[in-house]
């Protein structure tokens, strides 16, 4: 049986070749668009994350704690993970207690709207800085020029939709799963150099109950997580919460502002 | 014999046909998705720091995702990877002589290193293994990893380490700081520079370098009513540098 060729004149093979590039051009000019367009976010991941944002940024106070653990490689090449527990106390529009502690440190920070003060309890050391404006300004001026960055920022923002999908190269909801027996949805996001997850409560309340955030870029990807409870969004926090009353013996150290270089490298970023 | 020659000859194009048809595509089409993964790979390579780098970023200490491109906290980047020793997990606070010396950094696991044990004129009677012997100014002096020694009757003492020193490396666990435009290693007090000739000498200390951790045996004094350390004639004051304890040196 003879085969029919359409082209004649043209070798089958020839055809294969340039109907095979034809095709192509359009494969690649997809897949191209594809790498280079705007983020792939699942629309129910971005709309949970927007929900937690907006509970969490209109909230005008919460407390909350948080168990967070760390990869920590050591010389010998061996991972090992350290453990430190967090108490956050936020009250809108610039109070701020953040109490960090393990066994082998004990430290503190505090936002009398005024400034930001550091304690370091192991050697009864602190230093204050001034800082107003809003919570957002505040932590702003900390990271700038005093490379103070708060614990669980994301959280505390004004609005953390925006400050955890800006730079979300893609995201998915991974659907239900219960984090320490509270139902979540488990949402998992990529950027270019972590990956990021969070669990966040199903319910009124869509407060986040566990995040994960892994360093891609760094040998062996190392983990941070932290796992949340105790979120109190009724407790009122008044102003004595948030005032600064050094320890006894305590002395009062320098705050050095940040390189010039580590600022313009920043800006940069910005 | 012919038709089984054209057979084949047909078989073999329709092959290569398909072949070309199938695999073409899968090139084309895997080709941009390999260029976009590697648009984001050097970024990550560049902001790993190299080892005698200073300044590494310590990120997952925050745990945040707004500042994961921001360079945070100063982590203390080993000049030698390879432990010579066992590493062990420090407890955040050890007594060295009369003062508590802390290492505040936010790590919470501190590498012990040989160095770590220096106690100014403690008398030895034979040296470790592995030591060196230097000259400096005709004056001989012994080394062994970040601690310097001279003989005394019937033994050695431990030292300060003298200025003018040349070591073939770092010691273990040293950290790599700029200044001045001069990347220096620092480890036990002492204040390293590469030389022209790839040994380490000590050099004279910075002022006004920030260190994460004091030398071992640093005294606690008071500097005109202000809390400060002093060790071999130089003085850290402690102060917060990228929001945790470290010590500047100065001299009042």
């Amino acid at each position: 049986m003879k085969d029919r060729n359409p082209f004649p004149g043209f070798p089958r093979a020839r055809l294969a070749v340039a109907s095979a590039a034809w095709a192509l051009s359009g494969f690649m000019a997809l897949s191209v668009s594809a790498a280079d367009g705007k983020p792939a976010v699942d629309a129910r991941a971005d709309e949970l994350i927007k929900r937690m944002g907006d509970y969490l940024g209109q909230a005008q106070f919460f407390s909350v704690s948080a168990e967070v653990w760390q990869d920590i490689q050591l010389a010998s090449g061996q991972r090992v993970q350290a453990g430190r527990t967090i108490e956050l106390q936020v009250r809108r529009p610039n109070r701020l207690r953040a109490e960090v502690r393990s066994t082998r440190r004990n430290r503190e920070l505090v936002c009398d709207g005024n400034s930001v003060t550091l304690l370091n309890r192991a050697q009864n050391f602190y230093g204050t800085v001034r800082a107003s404006g809003t919570l957002d300004e505040i932590m702003d001026i900390a990271s700038e020029r005093f490379g103070i960055a708060m614990p669980l920022e994301d959280f505390i923002r004004s609005d953390p939709h925006k400050d955890l999908l800006g730079k979300a190269t893609s995201g998915a909801d991974i659907g239900p799963v219960t984090v320490l027996g509270v139902p979540c949805e488990h949402l998992a996001f990529t950027q270019d150099n972590i990956d990021w997850q969070i669990w966040i409560e199903e319910g009124a309340r869509p407060v986040p109950r566990k995040f994960v955030i892994t360093y891609k870029d760094e040998p062996d990807s190392p983990q941070y997580t932290a796992i949340f409870s105790n979120w109190d969004f009724t407790t009122k926090l008044p102003d004595f919460v948030f005032r600064f009353e050094p320890p006894p013996g305590a002395s009062k150290i320098r705050v050095k502002e940040i390189r010039a270089e580590n600022q313009s490298r920043k800006k940069e970023e910005k | 014999m012919n038709d089984n020659i054209r057979f084949a000859q047909s078989l073999w194009r329709r092959k290569a046909g398909l072949a070309v048809a199938v695999g073409l595509p899968v090139l084309l089409v895997g080709l941009p998705l390999l260029c976009a993964e590697s648009r984001s790979a050097p970024r990550a390579a560049a902001a790993r720091p190299a080892a005698a780098r200073p300044a590494p970023v310590d990120r997952s200490s925050h745990g945040s995702i707004r500042h994961v491109e921001t360079h945070v906290v100063q982590r203390p980047v080993e000049a030698r990877r390879e432990p010579a020793r066992p590493v062990e997990v420090h407890e955040g606070a050890v007594p060295r002589g009369n003062v508590w010396v802390h290492h505040d950094v936010e790590a919470d696991f501190h590498h012990r290193y040989f160095w770590h044990d220096f106690a100014f004129g403690r008398r030895l009677g034979v040296l470790p293994l592995g030591f060196l012997t230097l000259q400096i100014g005709g004056v001989p002096y012994y080394y062994c990893d970040g601690i310097y020694y001279q003989p005394v009757d019937g033994g050695y003492q431990e030292i300060y380490p003298p200025v003018g020193a040349a070591i073939p490396e770092p010691p273990d666990g040293s950290i790599a700081l700029e200044a001045g435009g001069q990347t220096y290693y620092y480890a036990g007090g002492a204040f390293y520079v590469r030389q022209p000739d790839g040994t380490y000498a000590i050099a004279p200390p910075p002022m006004g370098v920030v260190v994460p951790e004091l030398p071992p045996g640093a005294v606690q004094v008071s500097v005109r009513g202000t809390i400060a350390y002093q060790f071999n004639g130089i003085y850290y004051e402690p102060v917060f540098a990228d929001g945790v304890t470290q010590y500047e040196t100065f001299m009042p």
